[in-house]
């Protein structure tokens, strides 16, 4: 697997117009307005003809493989590892996970979860650096809860200061049920649909 | 003397209605009160534990905006009086009935109309429906199997459990309280015949796929159905589907001779390995291989296409009745 | 200081009849609000139903509101849920925004959330899609036929050279760059 890992950063590595496509991936990850970030000319880092052509071959064919798969519908039960609200969750379709801390999204709302750092199958892995693509998977979730946790004490004391205070808090949950995760396009389509990187920051 | 006593009582009088009435004195909980909850807290626990009350013995309780709010909250719209119909069952109608023969009202008003007809049709629907989503879903599995899936999906206790967590329990009429899992089961279905009878058909079989075939969620398939001898069945379907005849082998062991001993078979047909498994020896490596291998034929694998509770089967697909 | 949450019921989440999967449905089964007419306590409360009860009521069908007023007790709010849970709130003195916001809570959840201290933010029944590991896994077939005990298989993998073998080594390079001439001086003193 780690093997397979290494080949797709390869191809990742061999397409120029990639690297253009991870940087808007990073812009949206950032907090600021879409104005502000101005759109910097990606840095050609990687030398393709560094790359022999045997290795290039081989990428070529695994994204074949990875592709004839997914139009079969063969590939199985799909994972995904997610950045939501500056966490890491490790996902699968009919999980649940829950997010802390205030969070607007409320019941029964429908959201795709955009940031992607990985996503696999049984036999494959498309590994992100540090993000997938926006628009190659697709993962859609209802949030089905929004509640408070139970109530926390928060109580300090200094010894003979004659100092004791005692705080109880409750802080917002947002329980998420993970609907589906899906390959939108085939894998190595050299970027050629390109999507509007998306506005939400969730 | 009297007089003077009169004429301070009036003064004092004047005085409280010239304070600010807003302001509230707190009182201090009196003393009887703390000895008294004890005692009735002593009689409770003497009593030991009671039955529930049923909630629609309650004062707030509404039957009428309970049904209303039964259908909107699961996004269906019912007919009113075939909802209330579905929520009655067959003893409490004949109990009703008796009670009223006793207080003389005529033969005619008498008549009380109970589920049973309503979850009959629920049954066939669910079944239907079930039964076609898990070909939809689930194309290699043998027909045992399916049937094995939709047995536990239809079972009175998956049944009960949905039907608690719609909130029936309180609505059904019954002669007890809590409803039994048959009871809630039935109201379950005789609700999806309502539902059937009052939005159409395509409702009734969208309401099965939304709650009952969700319960297939993340389940694991070999929980609800297990081949039994697991190796004469693979060696009949490899001779069915012409694979060549399987053969287990012993892949890999570990710690023989020893009270930790692992076995590795992989079942082979043809040259191709079909699956394998461990076992503490042979036998069951050789039965948990057979499993792995039915399961990759089957596509039943835990890592298999997860359920899509979002398709929309066809009505004429559905085959009813 | 209060520990009760050390010793409160532990669990992990789950959502009860896979909600979310198929159709989402609102938890909340009915909401009851009970108050007092003339008592200040019940102020809050009472303009709540006055001003916003009947539009709540409209935008959440699904669930149904008792009202039930009641002399000279605290205004209390209680919601029940499809999974058989009760949450009792107190609203002694609240305003009538607290009061929303209360009642926003009692409806966006899915059962009473303050009796339960979850362990994991994360649940799924399929932990593993590309198979755990195991000891067999990406095994070597050549290990396979293997008897033991096996002095080739036991051998350590990287033996530390000792001190006597550096100096010989050492000895052997010097005599490589002397060549000849040191070997023979050196058997010359050994000879004296």
């Amino acid at each position: 697997m780690s093997f397979l890992a290494q080949t797709m950063r390869q191809v990742l590595r061999q397409v120029p117009s990639r690297t253009a496509a991870l940087a808007g991936g990073m812009r949206s990850l950032s907090i600021s307005p879409a104005f502000l970030q101005q759109n910097k000319p990606a840095t050609e880092s990687v030398d393709i003809s560094a790359i022999s052509k045997d290795q290039q071959k081989e990428c070529s064919n695994i994204c074949e493989r990875i592709n004839q798969q997914v139009a079969k519908s063969e590939q199985g039960r799909l994972f995904a590892v997610v950045h939501l609200c500056g966490k890491q969750f490790k996902i699968t379709p009919g999980d649940i996970i829950l997010v802390e801390g205030y969070w607007p999204p409320t019941i029964g709302d429908e959201i795709s979860l955009d940031k992607v750092l990985l996503a696999g199958a049984r036999d494959f892995t498309l590994v992100g650096r540090p993000i997938l693509e926006p628009g190659l998977v697709s993962v859609k979730a209802t949030v089905v809860e929004k509640t408070l946790t139970h109530t926390k004490t928060h109580f300090r004391k200094k010894r003979r200061k004659q100092y004791m205070r005692i705080n109880f808090q409750r802080s917002p949950n947002t329980m998420i049920r993970i609907n589906s995760i899906e390959l939108a396009r085939p894998v190595d389509g050299n970027s050629e649909a390109e999507v509007e990187p998306s506005k939400r920051l969730f | 003397m009297s007089l003077l006593r009169s004429a301070t009582g009036f003064l004092a009088l004047t005085r409280s209605l010239g304070a600010p009435p807003t302001v509230q004195t707190r009182r201090h909980i009196k003393r009887w009160v703390s000895p008294t909850l004890r005692e009735l807290a002593h009689r409770q626990k003497k009593l030991g534990p009671q039955k529930p009350e049923p909630r629609s013995g309650f004062v707030e309780w509404n039957q009428r905006s309970e049904l209303f709010a039964f259908g909107k909250r699961l996004g269906e719209s019912f007919e009113m009086a075939l909802l209330q119909r579905a929520f009655t069952e067959r003893s409490f109608a004949q109990r009703e009935e008796e009670k009223r023969r006793k207080l003389g009202i005529e033969e005619a008003d008498l008549q009380m109309t109970d589920n049973s007809d309503l979850a009959k049709k629920g049954q066939v629907i669910a079944r239907a429906y079930v039964e076609a989503f898990l070909q939809h879903q689930l194309p290699k599995v043998p027909k045992e199997g399916l049937q094995a899936i939709a047995s536990y999906l239809l079972s009175t206790n998956t049944l009960a459990h949905v039907s608690t967590h719609l909130g029936t329990k309180d609505l059904i009429h019954s002669t007890e309280y809590p409803p039994s899992a048959e009871s809630l089961a039935q109201s379950l279905q005789a609700v999806i015949g309502a539902l059937a009878d009052s939005s159409g058909v395509e409702r009734a079989f969208l309401f099965v796929r939304d709650f009952i075939c969700t319960q297939l969620n993340q389940k694991d398939l070999l929980d609800v159905w297990t081949p039994e001898e697991p190796l004469q069945l693979l060696e009949k379907i490899c001779q069915e589907r012409k694979l060549g005849e399987a053969e287990p082998r012993l892949i890999g062991d570990c710690g023989k001779n020893t009270v930790l001993a692992a076995y590795q078979v992989g079942i082979y047909a043809n040259r191709q390995l079909l699956g394998k498994g461990f076992g503490e020896d042979l036998r069951t490596a050789t039965e948990t291989a057979a499993i792995d291998a039915l399961q990759s034929l089957f596509d039943t694998h835990d890592n298999r296409r997860p359920f899509d509770f979002g398709v929309q089967l066809e009505t004429k697909n559905v085959r009813l009745g | 200081m209060s520990n009760s949450h050390l010793f409160m019921k532990s669990g992990f989440p789950r959502a009860p009849l896979q909600n979310g999967l198929g159709r989402y449905v609102c938890q909340l089964q009915r909401i009851t609000l009970k108050f007092c007419k003339n008592n200040g306590s019940s102020r809050g409360m009472r303009d709540f139903i006055e001003n916003h009860l009947v539009d709540f009521a409209k935008e959440n069908p699904g669930i149904v509101v008792y009202v039930k007023p009641r002399r000279h007790r605290t205004p209390v709010l209680v919601g029940e849920y499809l999974n058989g849970d009760r949450e009792w709130l107190n609203c002694r003195n609240n305003t009538q925004e607290e009061i929303s916001k209360w009642i926003d809570l009692l409806k966006t959840q899915n059962g009473s959330s303050s009796s339960l201290r979850l362990r994991k933010m994360w649940h799924t029944d399929v932990p593993s899609i590309q198979g755990p590991w195991t000891p067999f896994l990406l095994r070597s077939p050549e290990t396979q036929g293997q008897v033991y005990p096996n002095t080739e298989a036991s051998k350590p993998l990287e033996t530390p050279q000792s001190a006597t073998e550096k100096l010989i080594e050492l000895f052997r390079q010097q005599q490589l760059e002397a060549g000849e001439e040191a070997h023979d001086l050196l058997s010359k003193k050994r000879a004296e």
